[in-house]
């Protein structure tokens, strides 16, 4: 998966890179406006992450030569929080949009989505450790013991094992299992994930839902509890 | 372009009036003057010409006629300003000699006439005298000089026109004053006006001591300077409460990276350190959200992506998504009324959420929550009801307000910045609605209202209902709705 990201502060360049990196993207940056104009047409890439704000070429300049040439999927960031900002990237292609200040998480989530990287589950039985989620017959079993979920917390545990080993953020979640796009400000996560918890893992000596504090929640097999 | 002074202007129009009221008066004078000296030379000519002619009338014989010639000569003044000349077939009886000249004008018998070589006009009439005995037929002329009179009607239309310069000049000079006088309670507006300044916001203009003419230019000065007061107003409290809600975060922040940084610390000391780190800068980019939100809100931001929905539907959404804070807080609610109105239903959703989470905090256990759609008018009312403490009348108006806590303490502000009502206050602002709160018997009531654009009901069925609204949807806003909801889109397509 190649990403090249076209922004020109240091600090977002050094954090989006070596973070992307280590989830296995390949990253390219461009530091201005003809930089990435250039690198956006010469090489390509499965998806572009476009600052509006750039020296030499603004970002809508840059993604409408680009879309000249090109439908390279492209998310722009924006400190501007207009709708103007919105509608006119948009409409000029672009294909999601963030403000700043975003989470990493949140990108990485955007990104993922506009790269459609094929997603190592997609199978409607999805194994974790001794866990199995049957996603037609809507049905969880640990250890061969059937789980008794109410129907949301079956679709927060559908949720987190198909993302299986990714952190998903408490946004996320919230729109994937309720489809609110709002910060809510509410405890509905926490407890759903504590409730879930309590079923999911209470029984069994080993722990598979996991919470990265400060960032949000992943299913996984973890060796040593205290590694993340 | 040289500026124009309003005393000035005046001054300048007053000078021109009068001096065409002048010029009026002064014409109509000289004429009347004119006419007058015209007329009293024609009675003097007629009063000569009398005498003359009766003295010639009786004359019938020669011999008499040197008789005649010395009174003639005696009419005849020293200074030659009226001259009697007779002409006639025979030779003796003649006097003087007829004045001949070229005609200037005539009216009746009186001809008035340049002689040559004269600077003045000579006003003539002449008489034919039938014969008498020896004497035949005579012509009578008698001339009278006219430069006395044109000598004065000169005399008076110089007077004249120095008199009209000088009341033009004085009219412009009085006008002038009075003008500036009359300006003056613009100066006083100027000087009341320029007392506004940041400093001193509340000053307005005093329209009660000004003339009526001006009223109208203070009070849209004032309202003007009310709606920006509001807004400076507005500006400078959400900058104060920027600048207070990040000041805690930030504190932490420092604090505890500094802590971290002075001693070798275990990976996972630091870990915890960047964990705690993250859950501040988190509480901070929610706060700047929100913030922006609300600003946008109080500069009229209009809300977008409006899709006519039954509110009702809308209301299931969020109770559902709500179902386990409910449950935790073991209240249960319930839902009554529906209505179509359009909406921006993350918006929507939001506002909800924000008004049932203030309830459910607010009661105790087992109590039930009362959600209520309704329309009144061009309005959808959507109200949240819970059984709690009776509020303070006074704190009831402060309860939409920005970071406004019925507990003055800030325990609990990690939870709930503060803003939640405020909110859905901008929400409601954003729907062309408004806010309302009662606490009565028990039950406190926190409601919003959206605009519903006048809808032409039709029952078909009990229990259906069918609404078509005039609401019309343009390509931007829809190309909005799609970028408002294109992260449920995506979250959609993973699902």
């Amino acid at each position: 998966m190649k990403v090249l990201i076209v922004e020109d502060e240091h600090k977002v360049v050094d954090y989006l890179r070596s973070g992307l990196t280590e989830q296995g993207w390949v990253v390219d940056v461009a530091l201005d406006g003809e930089e990435g104009t250039h690198l956006a047409i010469e090489y390509d890439y499965d998806v572009i992450v476009l600052d509006v704000m750039l020296p030499k070429r603004d970002g809508f300049a840059v993604l409408k030569e680009l879309r000249a040439q090109k439908s390279t999927p492209v998310i722009m960031l924006t400190a501007r929080d207009h709708v103007n900002d919105r509608v006119r990237g948009l409409r000029e292609g672009a294909d999601d949009y963030l403000t700043k200040p975003f989470s990493f998480l949140e990108l990485v989530e955007r990104l993922h989505a506009l790269a459609r990287r094929t997603r190592a589950q997609e199978s409607t039985l999805i194994s974790v450790g001794d866990l199995y989620v049957d996603l037609i017959g809507r049905r969880a079993t640990r250890d061969g013991t059937r789980l008794d979920l109410t129907a949301k917390e079956f679709q927060l545990l559908s949720v987190l094992a198909r993302r299986h080993g990714d952190i998903l953020s408490k946004t996320a979640i919230t729109e994937l299992v309720w489809e609110v796009n709002f910060d809510s400000h509410t405890n509905v996560v926490e407890t759903a994930i504590k409730r879930l918890r309590a079923k999911l893992d209470g029984p069994f000596p080993t722990k598979l839902l996991h919470t990265v504090r400060g960032m949000g929640y992943v299913l996984e097999v973890r060796e040593d509890m205290r590694s993340l | 372009m040289k500026r124009s002074s309003i005393a000035r202007r005046l001054a300048l129009m007053f000078a021109v009036v009068a001096l065409f009221v002048f010029t009026l008066v002064g014409t109509g004078l000289f004429l009347v003057l004119r006419v007058q000296l015209e007329q009293h030379l024609r009675e003097s000519l007629d009063d000569r010409a009398e005498i003359a002619h009766l003295m010639v009338m009786h004359t019938s014989t020669p011999e008499k006629w040197h008789i005649v010639k010395d009174k003639l000569t005696d009419l005849t003044p020293r200074d030659r300003s009226t001259l009697v000349a007779i002409t006639s077939a025979d030779p003796r009886f003649l006097y003087g000699h007829p004045l001949t000249g070229v005609v200037q004008s005539q009216w009746g018998s009186y001809i008035r006439l340049r002689p040559p070589g004269a600077d003045h006009d000579m006003l003539t009439t002449t008489i034919v005298i039938p014969p008498n005995g020896a004497r035949p037929e005579v012509e009578l002329q008698v001339a009278a000089d006219c430069s006395s009179n044109v000598r004065t009607l000169r005399a008076f239309a110089v007077a004249l026109a120095a008199l009209i310069a000088l009341g033009t000049l004085t009219v412009c000079v009085l006008s002038y004053s009075v003008a500036r006088l009359g300006l003056a309670p613009l100066a006083r507006l100027t000087r009341d006006a320029s007392a506004v300044s940041p400093n001193n916001r509340s000053q307005r203009l005093d329209s009660r001591a000004l003339p009526f003419e001006l009223d109208d230019l203070a009070n849209s000065f004032n309202s003007a300077l009310e709606r920006l007061d509001t807004a400076y107003g507005r500006l400078e409290s959400f900058n104060a409460d920027v600048a207070h809600e990040l000041r805690t975060p930030v504190t932490i922040l420092i604090g505890q990276s500094e802590v971290a940084l002075t001693r070798d610390r275990s990976v996972d000391d630091l870990r915890q350190t960047l964990q705690s780190n993250l859950e501040e800068f988190e509480r901070m980019r929610t706060i700047i959200n929100d913030m922006l939100f609300l600003a946008r809100a109080d500069q009229g931001e209009r809300a977008t992506g409006l899709i006519d929905v039954s509110l009702a539907a809308q209301a299931e959404r969020t109770l559902e998504f709500l179902e386990i804070p409910l449950d935790e807080a073991q209240v249960s609610a319930t839902l009554s009324g529906d209505a179509r109105a359009p909406v921006n239903s993350s918006l929507f959703g939001r506002a909800l959420t924000n008004l049932l989470m203030n309830a459910i905090q607010h009661c105790s256990a087992g109590a039930q929550i009362r959600v209520n759609i309704e329309q009144q008018g061009d309005q959808v009312l959507i109200s949240v009801a819970n059984p709690g403490t009776q509020i303070d009348p006074a704190r009831l108006n402060h309860l939409f307000d920005r970071f406004y806590r019925v507990e003055a303490s800030r325990t609990n502000s990690r939870e709930n910045h503060g803003l939640g009502l405020a909110i859905v206050k901008a929400i409601a602002d954003m729907h062309a609605g408004r806010v309302f709160v009662s606490s009565e018997g028990g039950i406190n009531t926190f409601g919003f209202s959206v605009a519903a654009p006048q809808a032409v009901v039709v029952s078909t069925a009990p229990g259906t209902t069918t609404t078509t609204t005039t609401a019309t949807a343009h390509a931007s806003l829809l190309l909005e709705a799609a970028a408002e909801s294109s992260a449920v889109k995506v979250a959609l397509a993973k699902s």
